[in-house]
């Protein structure tokens, strides 16, 4: 159990605290369609200076952008750093870089990734520079607090009691899927398994875990759908 | 079909399965790239993302500790620990095989019915007293032949106090004690069960 909770202590925390966007909770919700047509419109209204779809492809991409940059970088600045790729994206499409306006998802992440590769640069070379001043290296405790290291360990202990109900079979899909990192196709091929009977165990491995988690929670209440009746 | 033809462009969205290996970073720099752009513009994968990061990591952390096994009862952790010493145990199990052999041995002993034919004392000798042992069950083959009416018979012991009674019925019955008897010199009699129940036969029995 030690073991378990170290390593999920370790889990970077930045989810709920730093992706939340502090905007209205619509923003971002809906993208477009993903067709070629409303890509390509999109950035023909933006290189013609339309402050609509500006709005609009911020709409579309903040969120994302955000989401990206603070998975690579973690959530310092990162406001300052989504308006940052906001801007050099749309300058990008204005200045005509866009070559494929259909692959324009591709383009946007290409330049955040550049941002990011950039951001990583300057923050090595930022190290380097401080080493002799500094007197030791600052490590951020990003270990979860006691509260989510319980909950933590008891799902885990959940998913410990519902391995135990499960076959030596599908204990072996999911230590090779999960542990060894097995490609799907590999574990069908050594396990004579289709690729439907392997992602079924997956799925009913979760729904397990979801009922048991709810039999927890809720232990000996009535369920659902007779409260509707009643009520 | 693959993935590249189900996500992105048409506004399919990646399976699970392939949020999983994303996260555990083992798919394709190709899968990869189409995963992160369609994140780009898709808050609900986001949301499958966070889940399949929790997911994995639960997984990552509970399967190789294996499912739980249940705390075994305190009289079985004894009996593990005594047995996890192989000269402890093999004592043990010697132990347990003299006392399962004695055990049966004793108990084919106690249940064993003991036929005894008894024979009549008239002119005693150390011949005419007839042998049997303390852990049998004893079934007395009487010899009534001469004699007539209606008879009991009666087992007393050496300072002729009664031990045992039943009516006789039928021509030289067998009569099955209903308990073993102790060591010692008995006295088996076949008495009148009519007027004076004056003996009419008795037979000498020697429990060892």
């Amino acid at each position: 159990m030690a073991i378990a909770t170290e390593v999920l202590g370790y889990l970077p925390d930045y989810r709920q605290d730093q992706l939340t966007p502090p905007a209205n909770p619509g923003e971002g919700m809906s993208p477009p369609d993903g067709s070629f047509e409303s890509w390509t419109n999109l950035v023909t209204r933006l290189q013609s200076g339309d402050a609509a779809a500006m709005a609009e492809l911020y709409q579309v991409f903040a969120q994302g952008i955000r989401f990206y940059l603070c998975r690579q970088v973690g959530p310092q600045e990162l406001d300052d750093r989504v308006h940052d790729a906001f801007l050099v994206v749309v300058q990008s499409i204005q200045r005509g870089e866009v070559r494929d306006p259909r692959r324009l998802m591709g383009f946007v992440r290409t330049v955040v990734r550049r941002m990011v590769a950039a951001q990583i640069d300057r923050e090595i070379q930022v190290r380097r520079e401080t080493t002799d001043l500094d007197h030791g290296e600052r490590i951020p405790d990003q270990r979860a607090n006691p509260e989510k290291s319980i909950i933590l360990r008891q799902k885990i202990n959940l998913i410990r009691e519902i391995l135990a109900e499960m076959s030596s079979k599908d204990q072996e899909i999911l230590d090779r899927f999960y542990v060894r990192e097995q490609p799907p196709e590999r574990i069908c091929d050594e396990m004579n398994l289709s690729i439907t009977q392997f992602r079924l165990l997956k799925s009913r491995a979760k729904a397990r875990f979801g009922e048991a988690g709810k039999k927890r929670l809720h232990p000996g209440n009535i369920c659902d759908d007779q409260v509707r009746t009643f009520g | 079909m693959d993935l590249l033809d189900r996500m992105g462009t048409d506004g399919h969205h990646p399976e699970e399965e392939h949020l999983e290996r994303y996260v555990m970073k083992v798919c394709s720099e190709r899968e990869m790239e189409e995963i992160e752009d369609h994140l780009l513009v898709c808050e609900p994968c986001r949301a499958r993302l966070y889940k399949a990061e929790e997911w994995v990591a639960l997984m990552k952390s509970a399967v190789p500790l294996g499912p739980i096994r249940r705390k075994p009862a305190p009289w079985r952790l004894t009996f593990g620990q005594l047995f996890a010493r192989p000269m402890l145990a093999a004592g043990f199990a010697a132990v347990a095989v003299v006392l399962l052999t004695g055990t049966i041995l004793m108990r084919d002993s106690f249940d064993r019915e003991e036929r005894i034919q008894l024979h009549s004392t008239r002119g005693a000798s150390e011949q005419a007293i007839s042998q049997a042992s303390a852990r049998s069950r004893l079934v007395l083959k009487l010899d009534t032949n001469g004699l007539t009416g209606p008879m009991d018979v009666q087992i007393v012991d050496s300072g002729g106090a009664p031990v045992w009674s039943r009516a006789i019925a039928g021509p030289n019955p067998e009569m099955k004690l209903d308990s073993k008897l102790d060591p010692g010199l008995y006295w088996v009699r076949i008495n009148s069960a009519e007027g004076d129940r004056h003996t009419l036969r008795e037979f000498g029995l020697n429990v060892r």
